[in-house]
């Protein structure tokens, strides 16, 4: 395991990554980190300011540790002024001599050189003979190599000792680690490792051991996606990052109830989940933009055996893309009504990454035409997904454009006896139909939530002709099928991010021919049946993260905002759907 | 069939028991008694001398019997042996034909000798015997009693076309006999042939008017008379016998209460008809009577025969005859069957090419008979479906046909399946059609066609020739995304081996797009692999168990329609490309290879398995009743 941690550390960057190890470490260690990482800010070489102690016999200490990726060669010596030697010169120059904190300055001071990976032997000879020197020059300052090799000594026995992370959970971490070219088998494994440590009775009573559940979930995670990455293949760790994501909010929304305060330790906890989602979700996305400019070149990558594995394969991509844009929407949201300094370099951060995303999404659905062609009813899903971001992004033609040739070929795909959505779920069983629709004809579409779903949209934003031509589709091919649509239930959230037991509540038999009825059915459900979650504002993205990580509907009301505004006429915030 | 052979082979070893049909003893017994003894003789004398006693004895037939056996199975000469009976007969030592006479019929007694090869030792003595024809013609309709039903029976009559040349008389008598007696029938068609050969001008006219007689002779003398007529030239007759030879056939034809069987008619006529030279509008009429004739199976085997005689000697002017015969009878439900019998016996006889040529033949040249095509095209595609692309293309091409009525009668027995390719070939005219109309037409073969590449090139690229430049346009447009993501190698095959099939133009426009296909390709080739977008290992497992269960069932489907495995005695396992034997012929050293295509069939694999998505939208180009507007097709740009 210790190698496992050691290889992975060696690959992390200095920044948000290395660092974020070092500060749940030192706070595992039951240090206090008095100073993180800043951007912007003058740090003189110092990273991290922690007080306290490593082993219980030492004495209170103040620990400045200055932090570099990877190995320490010739350049991140002495190459630029960002390079280990001018950050020692710093530290014991200007750090030590004016920033200690006064309530610290009687405590003794080490400094502590930590690397992800170890030094390399033509700067060994420079890097001792200058600890020497400051030594001799400094007695009262102590120095400490934190390497890679010290560091993973320290991880295997804070977080992944027999103590804290049981056999089993061993088993399954170096079972998802071992298995990443088989997605499938790696992501059950990881799943029920993030499940056997997050969904632990001890976890609600105690904050502390709360978060170092969290911790280990992203390190655990942070190994994945190493693994993932040196196997070229993202796909497990990007669904390992969502599970964490849901889960950890899960068991955060089970323990967080109960708390008077949530304490700075969660909040980092949660967000390093969530920044290993975002970069791993950039990581896969980048992979697969350039294929999205031209036409067919997403669905020809597709190495399935039949045009439903294009079907099933792009659908899923769509669902990952527009979580990850409404992610990036609401954060962006967020950031722009905090009072962060530097929010106005976020939010422009927020919009290339959201015109990237919105471009993708476009395009793929352009290029590929199998995008307009869902063959899942449960696809419901990711069209809601994609509708809310593309609205978001106010690509309303775009999203028109898609609708309305979406629905076209719903009709036209029952009409003529083609492939059309369907209820089925068995991959066998989707094979099936989609050689040969006929035999389903029946059994295919008894009811469904897509249809719904689309007449939602169509009437959330007063498209007519697609409204339209849904009832005409209902009217001529969909007689028998049943119309439903899904609404939490109260205090359904910890089972929504658990998907721990059926919950919500399925309106059935809605009255899509009729938009008024229909309309006044789905707005009496949302005031019965209100999404009274703690997720809201910046984290409402996981609901939607939550909903196609588990198959469940996008509650709908979301729309229900859409559909009062056209309405009142007013416009609603994004802030205010919920 | 062969073992038995082989078992009748060796039990005709000397030494095996063997009972001769229609004998009581066993041979070996038999030679024992005589055999031994009449080998030794070589003596004329000796022999005369063994063969009178032998009449004395009451055993001359199973004395002659003894002979013909030995001279049959040692393959010597029966030279001496014969010569002895004429001459015993010539010189009135004894009555050779009264011996004769007393053979037996083998079916109601047991004798001690076979009366085949004592009847067939007999038709060869019949010329060189000095006695009366009415005698010998007597004996034969003996023998051809005894062996009714048999057709060996007839070469007894055979032997004695020389007697006919000789004694002129002797055929009128066998004639005469023959219109009395039924049992002289071969006598009867032998006699004729060789009255025709003698006097044509005379012997045919009365011939014809024995078959317009319908009373007054025996039952099966009119099938006598026709098998006399079935080898005579009709090319070299003299015309108005010729007039009169098609008329009695055709009221024989048409006759209520039938005085020949319809095997030997059918026959007569196809000896007309196979005569390549002697194509004549009377006997293209003839045939087409015969064919309005239902309920006749005979008719299906003439036809068959014809098929086969045209690829064999092929004559286009009678394989469009056949044809013209298969389109007047449009209603006929029988001539499809017929065409589908037709069809299948020719490929059941090793002769597929030449059915596919002779339906596609049809398809491409037929004007009229709109309901025969979707039936032989059926027939077709369950057969070779392979070929049936290129011809129903070619036939597509050249047809001029507008049946919107059997078109809608097909949609309405199958809205969505098979007769979809019928409807869409039946239904256009391209050569007067507006290009708009031309551009509908090549949206629905994409449509239709988009899963059968060669069927789609060979229309679409020589339509593209009747397109002006705006449509031609879209309609590349359209056909773009097909030839780049499924069969842009099939589509330059498909070109560099029709290029005669469309204009410069075209084939330049052609090759651009190619040429842009080839550097998308090439562009996609820069992207590496994308694992992410990888099916899982679960639906991989499934896919591929289902494509494995779906290619047994085509497989096995083909291969009881497979022509290849009817014909095929050797199956060569397909571990390489090319299959390699010996001739192992004296000074023949040499191995030979054949490519594997040569006796495997190909299937066309597409660069993706379907369509990825484009398939809705080309289906739905098919199935648009009336014209498509392709602008309100177009992808969101």
């Amino acid at each position: 395991m210790k190698l496992i941690v050691r290889d992975y550390l060696r690959t992390l960057k200095e920044d948000r990554e290395l660092d974020a190890i070092l500060v749940d470490l030192l706070s595992e260690l039951g240090m206090n980190v008095i100073s993180r990482p800043q951007k912007g800010v003058a740090q003189h070489g110092v990273d991290l300011v922690a007080v306290g102690k490593l082993r219980k016999e030492d004495p209170e200490t103040v620990y400045l540790v200055t932090v570099k990726a990877g190995n320490i060669n010739r350049v991140k010596w002495q190459g630029d002024p960002q390079a280990l030697s001018p950050s020692l010169e710093d530290i014991v120059d200007v750090y030590v001599r004016n920033h200690i904190p006064k309530e610290h300055e009687s405590k003794p001071i080490v400094i502590c050189c930590a690397f992800g990976g170890e030094i390399e032997q033509n700067v060994q000879e420079s890097y001792d003979a200058r600890i020497r020197k400051y030594q001799s020059q400094h007695p009262g300052i102590g120095f400490q190599t934190w390497n890679g090799d010290w560091l993973a000594s320290m991880i295997c026995d804070r977080f992944l000792n027999a103590k804290l992370f049981v056999g089993s959970q061993r088993k399954l971490l170096v079972r998802s680690l071992a298995t990443v070219d088989e997605p499938e088998i790696a992501l059950e494994a990881f799943r029920k490792l993030v499940r056997a440590l997050l969904r632990n009775s001890e976890l609600q009573d105690s904050v502390r051991k709360w978060n170092r559940a969290g911790r280990t979930v992203n390190l655990c995670l942070g190994l994945l996606i190493k693994a993932c990455r040196d196997a070229g293949n993202l796909e497990t760790a990007l669904l390992g990052a969502e599970a964490c994501a849901i889960e950890i909010w899960g068991a955060f929304v089970k323990q967080g109830k109960k708390r008077k305060k949530i304490d700075s330790t969660t909040l980092e906890t949660l967000s390093g989940t969530n920044r290993l989602l975002k970069t791993i979700y950039i990581a896969y996305l980048s992979k697969l933009e350039p294929l999205t400019s031209y036409k067919y070149h997403l669905s020809l990558v597709v190495k399935g055996n039949s045009p439903l594995d294009i079907n099933l394969r792009l659908f899923d991509l769509l669902g990952k893309v527009s979580s990850f844009g409404l992610m990036m929407e609401v954060l962006s949201d967020s950031a722009a009504h905090s009072d962060i300094e530097n929010k106005e370099q976020l939010r422009q951060n927020f919009k290339q990454l959201g015109d990237f995303l919105s471009r993708f999404v476009c395009n793929a659905i352009r290029h590929n035409p199998t995008l307009l062609h869902p063959i899942k009813d449960d696809f419901c899903i990711e069209i809601a997904t994609t509708a809310l971001f593309l609205h978001s992004r106010q690509e309303y033609r775009f999203l028109h454009w898609w609708l309305f040739h979406m629905v076209d070929n719903i009709h036209g795909s029952l009409k003529n006896g083609m492939p059309h959505p369907c209820i089925f779920q068995s991959y066998q069983k989707l094979l099936d139909f989609y050689k040969d629709p006929k035999p389903f004809r029946k059994t295919a579409l008894p009811s469904s939530e897509l249809i719904p779903t689309l007449a939602l949209i169509a009437l959330s934003f007063n498209w007519n002709d697609i409204y339209e031509r849904i009832v005409m589709l209902i009217r001529q091919d969909l007689s028998d099928t049943d119309f439903q649509l899904w609404f939490p239930e109260q205090n359904g959230e910890v089972a929504l991010f658990m998907n721990e037991t059926i919950h919500g509540v399925q309106l059935t038999n809605l009255p899509i021919s009729n938009p008024k009825q229909f309309v006044e059915e789905v707005k009496k459900c949302c005031e019965k049946y209100p999404v009274e979650f703690f997720c809201r504002d910046s984290n409402v993205w996981l609901i939607f993260l939550a909903c196609r990580h588990y198959r469940i509907p996008v509650p709908v009301h979301f729309w229900n905002a859409f559909l009062s505004r056209q309405e009142n006429k007013n416009s609603v915030s994004k802030k205010g759907m919920l | 069939m062969n073992t038995t052979n082989s078992q009748t082979a060796s039990n005709l070893e000397p030494t095996a028991e063997v009972v001769i049909p229609g004998t009581s003893m066993p041979e070996s017994q038999s030679k024992e008694l005589n055999q031994d003894k009449l080998l030794a003789i070589t003596d004329a004398n000796e022999l005369e001398s063994l063969l009178l006693n032998s009449i004395k004895n009451g055993m001359f037939l199973e004395t002659c019997y003894q002979h013909y056996l030995h001279s049959a199975m040692s393959s010597e000469k029966s030279g001496p042996f014969e010569n002895a009976l004429i001459k015993i007969h010539n010189e009135k030592k004894a009555n050779i034909i009264q011996e004769f006479s007393k053979i037996k019929n083998p079916k109601t007694e047991q004798t001690k000798y076979d009366f085949w090869i004592l009847a067939d030792g007999f038709s060869k003595l019949v010329p060189h015997l000095d006695a009366d024809i009415h005698e010998i013609v007597n004996l034969l309709a003996q023998f051809d009693e005894i062996g009714k039903g048999d057709l060996a029976a007839g070469i007894w009559w055979n032997e004695l076309a020389p007697l006919f040349e000789e004694i002129p008389q002797s055929r009128d008598e066998v004639i005469a006999l023959g219109l009395k007696e039924e049992t002289i029938g071969g006598g009867l068609c032998t006699a004729l042939r060789s009255a025709f050969s003698a006097n044509l001008n005379f012997y045919f006219p009365y011939a014809i008017s024995l078959l317009n007689q319908t009373d007054g002779l025996p039952p099966h003398a009119h099938d006598r008379i026709l098998s006399a007529c079935r080898d005579l030239q009709v090319v070299s007759m003299p015309e108005e016998l010729r007039e009169i030879y098609y008329e009695t056939l055709l009221a024989l034809v048409h006759r209520n209460q039938p005085t020949c069987s319809f095997s030997v008619l059918y026959d007569c006529i196809h000896s007309i008809t196979i005569q390549k030279d002697n194509w004549t509008e009377a006997s293209k009429q003839l045939l087409e009577e015969l064919f309005q004739i239902n309920d006749q199976p005979m008719l299906w085997n003439v036809a068959l025969r014809l098929s086969l005689d045209i690829n064999k000697t092929p004559n286009e002017e009678i394989g469009m005859s056949l044809k013209a015969l298969l389109k007047t009878d449009v209603e006929n439900k029988g001539i499809l069957a017929r065409i589908d019998y037709l069809l299948h016996r020719m490929i059941d006889s090793g002769m597929e090419t030449a059915a596919i040529d002779f339906i596609a033949d049809f398809l491409c040249k037929n004007n009229g008979n709109a309901d025969m095509f979707p039936r032989a095209i059926h027939a077709l595609r369950e057969t070779q479906g392979a070929l049936l692309s290129e011809r129903a293309t070619q036939w597509l091409l050249s047809k001029n046909l507008q049946r919107e009525h059997i078109a809608a009668r097909m949609f309405s027995d199958d809205p969505f399946g098979k007769s979809q390719i019928e409807y869409f070939v039946d239904t256009t005219q391209l050569q007067d059609i507006g290009p708009n109309e031309a551009l509908t037409f090549c949206a629905k073969a994409v449509g239709l066609l988009f899963d059968k590449p060669r069927a789609l090139f060979g229309f679409v690229f020589p339509t593209l020739d009747y397109l002006d430049d705006h449509f031609k346009e879209k309609m590349l447009k359209i056909i773009y995304d097909l030839i780049v993501l499924i069969y842009l190698d099939n589509a330059r095959n498909w070109l560099s081996n029709h290029r005669n099939k469309v204009s410069k133009l075209t084939s330049e426009q052609l090759e651009r797009l190619f040429s842009e296909a080839d550097n998308y390709y090439n562009h996609f080739q820069r992207f590496s692999k994308i694992p992410e977008l990888n099916p899982t290992a679960d639906q991989l497992k499934t896919a591929e168990k289902d494509a494995q269960k779906a290619f047994k069932e085509s497989f096995d489907k083909a291969m009881e329609n497979s022509i290849l495995a009817k014909i095929a005695t050797q199956v060569v396992l397909l571990h390489g490309k090319k299959s390699a034997y010996a001739d192992y012929l004296p000074g023949n050293d040499d191995i030979k290879t054949a490519d594997l295509q040569t006796h495997s069939l190909t299937m066309t694999v597409p660069r993706l398995p379907a369509a990825i998505g484009l398939e809705f939208r080309w289906k739905r180009f098919a199935l648009t009743m009336g014209d498509i507007n392709i602008d309100n097709t177009e992808e969101l740009s």
